[in-house]
């Protein structure tokens, strides 16, 4: 008894300490709290909702106003120096940079000679993490700035500093021009740049004056276009500078490259034959009436029209023989189809009347096959059958020959 | 009768061994979310085993990069995990120890292979990348369980064998687990000179021998953080070209600094906190303790402790402030422009 009761004793432990061990030793910490999250509650109504969503999509729209204030004022986009960490790549990408955020800003396009949009760069820190994976990290600051090349006036200048991470140095200082952004002190920049720009031009249009007929002086028409070309729109009074000259530039332009326009064409013409090609013609266009180049540039083009005119009516000519010839092609077709045709259709009865035969006297011949009996007895029977039949078929001519002969039977009887 | 209620309840503990992998689990939702809220599994702390930079010298993963004058060290940890095949098995035997605890470890060779995924997926996807997102994407462990190990094989001696007469050589190993965002270490296990011909054997023999003890100190370290709040570190920092100085007055009439040291000892568990830095630019507090879980059972952590420190610096001073708190305990509002 008292053997058993310790027994039991024991298995009870036993089974306590299983059941213990089961709980994998998760203990539950008593902190009291339960989990009873309350939801987040707004005090705002339905429509002060929607009237505070309406604010916040129009704040974060692109004032297109703001925007539209650079139209027609350019700059040409000066690469930052290579060096150091700044590798011609970096540059470039750099300059890219500036090209889209100029461009974002309105500013037209890059082709200035007289303003410049530039940077200077100097990296003022660079580290190596102690995480895992490593990163890199480098900081640059750079001071960008629109300067004025004829004065060396600068005009605004805006400070960003970025900082790039990668996996090496290399990739974080790629990762750093990334960083480069249309900030509101850029636009700023740019804005002011604009504005000075424009007065710029509208105050010192004897300067520009004197550039564009110096160009024109030296006969370099291109570069005196591309002066004018820079004058904004909203430099009023030195655009309607550009009204007056520019004609007159362009027919000088066009008239120093009248020999070269006639040396393409001529080439041109050389390579089309009396092949229609569009650019024979532009470049007819492009010699003034009033060059010597003119007349042997119209005495051409008239022959090169001639060759191409016959060239037309030939092909046209050739044109129509070959839809006579379609159309003769088609009535013998049609025709040929025609009696193909009724060829088949007679072939078809042909067909079916032969194929009707064969099958009557395939049936005859399976019946006949069916009557004729099979193993030795059957064989044996279907012979004495048969010559009792054939007997029988004797008698009977024999039979008839002699009713014939004789006169005996008549009519209706078998 | 006592037998049969010793096998029921032997079988009611793995009585599922005839079922598939899946079909054997068992739970109740239910009986866990009524239980009381245990703050450190609610917020559970990532721990990872990360090699040493005296491991990674050893398989000559660390090197010094001068790039303009300065030196910095590089590591190149996927590198290492291919040079050294012991490394697999030494982790994995650490892994293994906390696996039967119920406390499975984070991979550290598996997070940077997703890291490289997540790197790919986000350029394909366009998603946008600033250099701090980038910065931030690394293996971040909450715990972090630093192995650090060499066999006099590893070491060039001229005065001494590497191998003694047995064939066996001398290894050393220490794992020390770090808290990444104060930097305490938490509990450690180290052996010196121990004698083994198989480094991977002796090192995993040794470390199973000493994981008791090594888990038990991580385990007072998370009775620690419910008893007392959790450690935190607190930053309040100037962004660069604001027009604000922490010195500078207040519209309370005492500084910003001021304003900002008193509410830390308000808003810390029995007012526990360290103040590190104080300058025009940053205010740093160690050793700051915070609570761990709202009324209502929800999380309370850094993020909401910033939050609210945030709200009354904006509506009671005005000033313009970002919450940049990172992980479990790493506070930092940067103070912008205003």
């Amino acid at each position: 008894m008292k053997t058993a009761h310790t027994l039991l004793y024991i298995c009870g432990i036993a089974a306590a300490m299983t059941l213990t061990d089961c709980t994998n030793g998760q203990k539950t910490e008593t902190t009291g709290k339960k989990f009873n999250p309350t939801e987040r509650t707004s005090s705002m109504t339905g429509s002060q909702r929607e009237e505070a969503l309406a604010a916040k999509r129009a704040a974060l729209d692109v004032n297109i106003d703001s925007i539209l204030y650079g139209h027609g004022v350019r700059f040409a986009i000066v690469e930052p120096k290579t060096g150091g960490d700044i590798t011609q790549e970096i540059a470039d990408r750099i300059s890219m940079k500036m090209l889209q955020i100029a461009s974002q800003n309105g500013i037209s396009g890059v082709g200035s000679y007289n303003f410049v949009l530039g940077t200077e760069i100097a990296q003022t820190g660079r580290t190596a993490t102690g995480t895992a994976p490593q990163k890199m990290t480098v900081n640059y600051e750079l001071t960008f700035k629109v300067m004025n090349t004829l004065t060396g006036d600068v005009y605004a200048t805006a400070v960003q500093t970025v900082t790039g991470v990668g996996n090496s140095f290399a990739e974080a200082s790629r990762n750093a021009v990334k960083e480069i952004k249309n900030t509101p002190e850029m636009q700023k920049m740019l804005q002011t740049a604009s504005q000075r720009i424009t007065q710029w031009y509208n105050d010192n249009l004897q300067v520009i004056r004197n550039q564009v007929e110096k160009a024109e002086g030296e006969g370099d028409y291109a570069l005196a276009l591309a002066i004018l070309g820079s004058i904004p729109e909203q430099a009023t009074t030195a655009y309607r500078y550009v009204g007056e000259k520019q004609g007159t530039l362009l027919k000088g332009m066009l008239h120093k490259q009248a020999a070269d326009m006639l040396a393409e064409m001529e080439a041109l013409l050389a390579s089309s034959g009396d092949e229609f090609n569009p650019a024979v013609g532009a470049y007819f266009g492009l010699i003034p009436t009033d060059c010597p180049e003119h007349a042997t540039a119209q005495k051409l083009y008239a022959e090169y029209e001639k060759k191409c005119h016959a060239r037309r009516d030939a092909l046209e000519a050739k044109a129509e023989r070959d839809e006579q010839a379609a159309r003769e092609l088609e009535k013998l077709k049609m025709l040929y189809d025609h009696e193909s045709e009724l060829a088949t259709i007679e072939a078809d009865k042909i067909k079916t009347k032969y194929t009707s035969m064969a099958s009557a006297k395939a049936a005859t011949a399976q019946a006949s096959a069916n009557t004729r009996p099979h193993g030795l007895f059957g064989s044996l029977g279907y012979a004495i059958s048969g010559t009792f039949d054939r007997i029988f078929k004797v008698a009977d001519t024999a039979g008839g020959f002699l009713s014939e002969k004789l006169g005996i039977g008549g009519e209706g009887e078998e | 009768m006592v037998s049969l209620l010793t096998a029921t309840a032997l079988l009611s503990c793995g009585g599922s061994q005839n079922k598939g992998l899946a079909d054997g689990a068992t739970g109740d939702l239910e009986a866990y979310e009524s239980s009381d809220v245990n703050a450190v599994v609610q917020a559970l702390p990532q721990i990872m085993v990360i090699p040493g930079d005296q491991t990674l010298q050893n398989f000559r993963m660390l090197r010094t990069e001068t790039v303009g004058g300065r030196s910095y060290t590089i590591r190149d940890y996927k590198g290492y995990l291919l040079k050294d095949d012991r490394a697999r098995r030494i982790i994995s035997a650490i892994q293994e120890a906390f696996n039967e605890q119920d406390f499975p470890l984070t991979d550290f060779e598996q997070t940077l292979k997703q890291l490289d995924t997540r790197e790919a997926t986000d350029m394909a996807d366009g998603l946008e990348k600033d250099a701090k997102t980038m910065l931030l994407t690394t293996a971040r462990p909450d715990i972090i369980l630093e192995l650090n190990y060499d066999t006099s094989r590893d070491k060039i001696s001229l005065t001494s064998h590497n191998y003694n007469q047995k064939g066996e050589k001398n290894i050393s190993y220490t794992l020390s687990a770090i808290d990444a965002y104060t930097s305490k270490v938490i509990a450690t296990v180290t052996a010196n000179n121990i004698k083994g011909e198989s480094t991977t054997e002796t090192i995993t023999a040794d470390l199973l021998k000493n994981m008791p003890d090594f888990q038990s100190d991580i385990q007072k370290y998370f009775s620690d953080i419910l008893t007392r709040g959790r450690d935190i570190t607190v930053r309040i920092a100037v962004a660069e070209g604001c027009n604000v100085s922490l010195s500078d007055e207040s519209i309370e009439g005492d500084t910003y600094a001021d304003w900002i040291v008193d509410y830390v000892k308000t808003h810390t568990v029995k007012g526990a906190y360290k103040l590190q830095t104080n300058t025009d630019n940053e205010l740093s507090f160690v050793n700051c303790r915070i609570r761990l879980l709202n009324d209502d059972g929800t999380q309370y952590g850094v993020y909401d402790w910033t939050r609210d420190l945030a709200k009354n610096l904006r509506k009671n001073l005005g000033l313009k402030v970002t919450n940049k708190a990172q992980g479990l305990g790493e506070v930092l509002l940067v103070v912008e422009k205003q």
